[in-house]
C-alpha cells in the first residue's frame, strides 16, 4: 500500500469542566462559538484547507452532539471514498477495553487505525483552540529538519508561561529543553498541544509509555520528555497568528469579543482559509424597522426587534422590543424577550429569557451566589433554561 | 408520495426578468437574500416525501447546475433516484421553430420510463411557494382523474398584473375541468392554473409521444384543454402563498413580501424547510455606524451604511454613508462611501463607487447588470 504523508488525529475527548454550564452535556471541542461555528470547526477546517483528508477524531466524554455534529464530515469536504473523517471513541477489545487514559494512551488505543493508513507521520490536534493554521507548512519545516517530532509553538506573555509546555531551543530551533507547565519559565515559547511525529518513532514511544506503570500517558509529561532524554530529533516550529485556548468561561467570551469590529484579530472573513461549519436550514436574518444593532455579528435565522451592541447572535435567536443586548454571546436558539437588559452574558442554545428581566445588571441579588467558574462579571446561562419575567441575574453567576 | 416522482421545467417562453434571465435560466435567478426561485418547488416536493426528481433546463444552465450540484442540500444525492439534470433535448428531425411545451418534455422521456414511480408532479420553475402535496396527491389516487391541476382562486378584482401566458380554469361542482383558458379581459373564472400537475406517469409518456408524433404545438394547459373532452381533468385548490415570478415586478414583489413577518415565518418554515446551497459565509458583521431598518440579511456580509426597506444576498459591503432604500442587492455586491440606491436591483458582483447614485421607481425599478461597475 502506499504511504500516505500524513493523517490527523484530533484529541476531542476532554471534558473541559471550567466551561462549567456550556459543557454540562457536550464536548468541550461541541461548544458554540463566533454564531454558527463549534471549537472544533477550526482544527477540521484547518485539516481540509491543509489538504488531510484523514482525520481521527478521538471522542470519549459526552460524545453524541459531537459524533452527530461531525457525522459523515461533509461540511468539512471530509467525505471521502478514500479516507474522510473518522470518530474513534474507545472500544472493547479481546482481552480488555479501558477509556482513554491520557493523551498517550487515546493515540496507543487507536494504533490499528493510524496503521490501516501506514503513515510516514501523523499529527496529533487537541480539539479545543480557535486559530487557522496551515499544517501543510509545519509538515514542510518537519521533513526539511528530518525532524523525528515537531511542536509547534507561539510566544506568549511571561506572566503566562506557566500554565503551559515551555521550550528551549538552539538557533536552528531543534529543542534543548522541555518543561512541561514550570513555575519558573526560562522562555516564553510555548507549546500550542500540536505535534507531528514519524510515525515509526511514535509508535515505538507510545507502546514503550505504556508499559511503564508510572507513566500517566501524556504527551507533555511523558513522551515528548522521554523522546528528549533519548536525544530524537526534536525541532520547534514558530507560528506567529491568533491562537487561543478557549478553556475557561472568560477566553471563551474573550475569544467571541475578538471577531468582531474592522480589524479583528480572528477574521473569519478570509475567502482563502474558510472556516467550515454545519449550516444550519435557516431563512437569511431580520433586523426590524425599531432594531439598533452596531458592532455585532449576527447569523442567518435570528430575528432582532431591539438594540444589538458589541455582540455575538447565532442562528435562530430572537432578541425582544425595547431589549438591549450588549457584550454578549447569544448561542443557536435563544430567545430573549421583551425589555430585556443583557450585559456581558453567554446565553445557552435555546435558552428564554422572558420579559422584563436583567442578566448581568445587579452586582447582586438574594440567594445567587457567585460560580467560580464566571470572571469578570461575565453571566453564564446553560442550555435550555427559562429565566422567569421579571427576574435579575447578577453578575459573576451561572443558571444551570 | 413515494410513488410520485418529480419533473420541474422551464417555461418555453421568454422569462421576462430582463436581464436576470439573460445568462441564467429563470429557475437559477437569486431570490430571498440566499436563495434561487427554484429551491421553493424543489423543497416543497422533497417535503412532500419525493425522492426523484427530473429538472428539464433550458439554454444557459450552468448556473442552475452550478447551485444544485448533485442535490445533496435537498437530500437528493441518492443512490436511488435523486436529482437528474436534463439537458435540452434535440431533434434530428431539425424541428426548430416554435417548439411546442411537450416537445421540452420529449427530454424527459427516458427518465420517466426507467423510474419506478406511477405519478408524476409536473411543475414549472417560476414558483415561490412552501407547498405540501400531499392531500392533493391522496385526492388525485382517489378520483379516477388522469391529470389534477392544482389551482388557487383570485380574490375578485385583484391586481391583475403579469398574467400573460396564465390559465384560468372552470370546474364543476365535483371540481372536473370544464375549460382551460388563457387569461384574457374578459375572462370570467377567478380560478388561476399554478401549472403544477399530478400526472399518471403512464398518461404523460403518452402524451409526450403523441404530441413529438403529431408535432404538437402550444404550452402543456393547452394540450390538456384540447382533450379535456376525452379525459377526466381535475382541479385541486391550493390555499398556500405562492407567488408567481414572470416579471421584473412580480420578482420585486415576491421578495419584498418576505418583509412581512405572518408570510415570511409561513414560507419560509411551514409546512417544511426551503432548502439552498450552503456557501460557509462568516456571520454577517455590523460595523460602528450600521444602521439597518426591515430588512433581510444574508450571511458574509459587512454593514457599514444605512440599509432600510431591503434584501441583502451574501458577501455584500455597505461602506459608510451608503444608504439603500427599497432595493435587493445581490451576492458580492459592494457599494462604497456615500453610494445611494434607492429602488435599485443589484445583480451578483455589481460595485458602486463612492457617490454614486441610483434612484429608480416603485414602478420602474434600475436594474443593474452582473459584474457591472457603476
Amino acid at each position: 500500500m502506499q504511504k500516505k504523508e500524513l493523517i490527523a488525529l484530533i484529541l476531542a475527548g476532554g471534558q473541559g469542566s471550567r466551561l462549567g454550564a456550556l459543557t454540562k452535556s457536550v464536548a468541550k471541542p461541541a461548544v458554540n462559538f463566533g454564531g454558527k461555528y463549534r471549537i472544533i470547526d477550526f482544527p477540521l477546517s484547518n485539516c481540509t484547507n491543509s489538504n488531510i483528508d484523514i482525520v481521527g477524531v478521538l471522542t470519549q466524554y459526552q460524545p453524541l452532539e459531537l459524533n452527530s455534529y461531525i457525522g459523515s464530515g461533509q461540511p468539512w469536504d471530509l467525505d471521502r471514498s478514500f479516507g474522510g473523517v473518522y470518530l474513534l471513541p474507545p472500544y472493547m477489545k479481546a482481552e480488555e477495553g479501558t477509556w482513554y487514559k491520557g493523551t498517550a494512551n487515546a493515540i496507543y488505543q487507536n494504533i490499528n487505525f493510524i496503521q490501516m493508513f501506514n503513515p510516514k507521520n501523523v499529527l496529533i490536534l487537541s480539539g479545543d483552540h480557535i486559530y487557522k493554521m496551515n499544517y501543510a507548512k509545519m509538515l514542510e519545516f518537519h521533513k526539511k529538519n528530518d525532524a523525528d517530532a515537531t511542536i509547534s509553538c507561539i510566544r506568549v506573555p511571561w506572566e503566562e508561561a506557566s500554565r503551559f509546555g515551555i521550550m528551549e531551543t538552539d538557533e536552528d530551533m531543534r529543542i534543548k529543553e522541555f518543561y512541561e507547565k514550570p513555575a519558573n519559565p526560562v522562555s516564553d515559547m510555548a507549546s500550542m498541544g500540536i505535534y507531528i511525529f514519524k510515525w515509526e518513532v511514535l509508535k515505538k514511544y507510545l507502546t514503550n509509555d505504556e508499559k511503564d506503570p508510572d507513566s500517566s500517558n501524556d504527551f507533555g509529561k511523558n513522551i515528548i520528555p522521554k523522546m528528549l532524554h533519548d536525544k530524537q530529533k526534536m525541532f520547534a516550529y514558530k507560528f506567529s497568528g491568533y491562537w487561543k485556548d478557549v478553556g475557561t468561561v472568560f477566553s471563551l467570551w474573550e475569544a467571541n469579543m475578538e471577531l468582531l469590529g474592522t480589524k479583528p484579530l480572528m477574521n473569519l472573513f478570509d475567502k482563502s482559509w474558510r472556516i467550515y461549519s454545519k449550516n444550519p436550514i435557516q431563512p437569511p436574518h431580520y433586523a426590524s424597522s425599531e432594531s439598533e444593532i452596531v458592532n455585532s455579528m449576527i447569523t442567518e435565522g435570528s430575528v432582532v426587534f431591539g438594540k444589538v451592541e458589541n455582540s455575538i447572535i447565532s442562528s435562530g435567536v430572537k432578541i425582544g422590543k425595547n431589549t438591549h443586548v450588549e457584550n454578549s454571546v447569544i448561542f443557536p436558539g435563544a430567545i430573549i424577550g421583551d425589555n430585556c437588559l443583557v450585559k456581558k452574558a453567554i446565553i445557552g442554545e435555546r435558552t428564554i429569557i422572558e420579559d422584563d428581566c436583567k442578566v448581568g445588571v445587579d452586582d447582586f441579588v438574594d440567594n445567587q451566589a457567585v460560580s467560580k467558574m464566571c470572571s469578570d462579571d461575565i453571566v453564564l446561562i446553560g442550555s435550555d433554561q427559562v429565566i422567569k419575567a421579571k427576574s435579575s441575574i447578577a453578575k459573576n453567576v451561572m443558571v444551570e | 408520495m413515494k410513488d410520485t416522482l418529480g419533473i420541474i421545467f422551464e417555461e418555453g417562453t421568454d422569462a421576462g426578468l430582463g436581464t436576470l434571465t439573460s445568462k441564467r435560466s429563470l429557475a437559477a435567478v437569486p431570490i430571498a437574500s440566499r436563495y434561487r426561485i427554484i429551491d421553493f418547488i424543489l423543497s416543497s416536493m422533497v417535503n412532500s416525501g419525493i425522492t426523484n426528481v427530473g429538472i428539464i433546463t433550458q439554454k444557459n444552465y450552468k448556473s442552475l447546475m452550478d447551485h444544485l450540484g448533485a442535490g445533496k442540500e435537498w437530500d437528493l444525492n441518492r443512490k436511488i433516484g435523486g436529482l437528474l439534470l436534463i439537458p435540452p433535448f434535440s431533434y434530428s428531425e431539425g424541428l426548430t421553430s416554435e417548439k411546442g411545451e411537450l416537445s421540452e418534455l420529449a427530454g424527459a422521456l427516458d427518465f420517466l420510463e426507467k423510474s419506478p414511480q406511477k405519478y408524476v408532479l409536473l411543475s414549472k420553475s417560476h414558483l415561490i411557494g412552501n407547498l405540501n402535496f400531499n392531500d392533493a396527491f391522496e385526492e388525485h389516487k382517489n378520483s379516477n382523474a388522469l391529470i389534477t391541476i392544482l389551482y388557487q382562486k383570485l380574490e375578485p378584482k385583484s391586481e391583475i398584473s403579469g398574467l400573460k401566458n396564465r390559465f384560468f380554469i372552470d370546474t364543476d361542482e365535483s371540481e372536473r375541468i370544464k375549460e382551460i383558458k388563457a387569461y384574457s379581459s374578459t375572462n370570467e373564472s377567478n380560478k388561476i392554473s399554478l401549472d403544477i400537475y399530478i400526472i399518471n406517469k403512464e398518461y404523460l409518456i403518452y402524451l409526450i409521444r403523441d404530441g413529438l408524433a403529431s408535432l404538437e404545438r402550444g404550452m402543456f394547459a393547452e394540450v390538456i384543454s384540447r382533450r379535456l373532452n376525452h379525459i377526466r381533468v381535475k382541479g385541486y385548490e391550493a390555499k398556500d402563498i405562492v407567488a408567481r415570478i414572470d416579471s421584473i415586478k412580480t420578482y420585486y414583489q415576491a421578495n419584498m413580501m418576505l418583509l412581512e413577518k405572518d408570510i415570511r415565518e409561513k414560507l419560509f418554515f411551514n409546512p417544511g424547510l426551503i432548502f439552498t446551497k450552503v456557501k460557509d459565509e462568516a456571520p454577517s458583521k455590523y460595523l460602528e455606524s450600521a444602521v439597518v431598518k426591515n430588512s433581510l440579511i444574508a450571511d458574509g456580509c459587512i454593514i457599514n451604511g444605512y440599509v432600510e426597506n431591503s434584501i441583502i444576498f451574501r458577501g455584500v459591503r455597505i461602506e459608510k454613508g451608503a444608504v439603500i432604500k427599497n432595493s435587493i442587492i445581490m451576492q458580492d455586491a459592494e457599494i462604497r462611501e456615500n453610494g445611494i440606491l434607492e429602488h435599485v436591483i443589484l445583480d451578483k458582483e455589481v460595485i458602486i463607487r463612492h457617490d454614486i447614485r441610483l434612484t429608480g421607481q416603485e414602478s420602474y425599478l434600475v436594474l443593474i447588470n452582473k459584474g457591472a461597475i457603476v
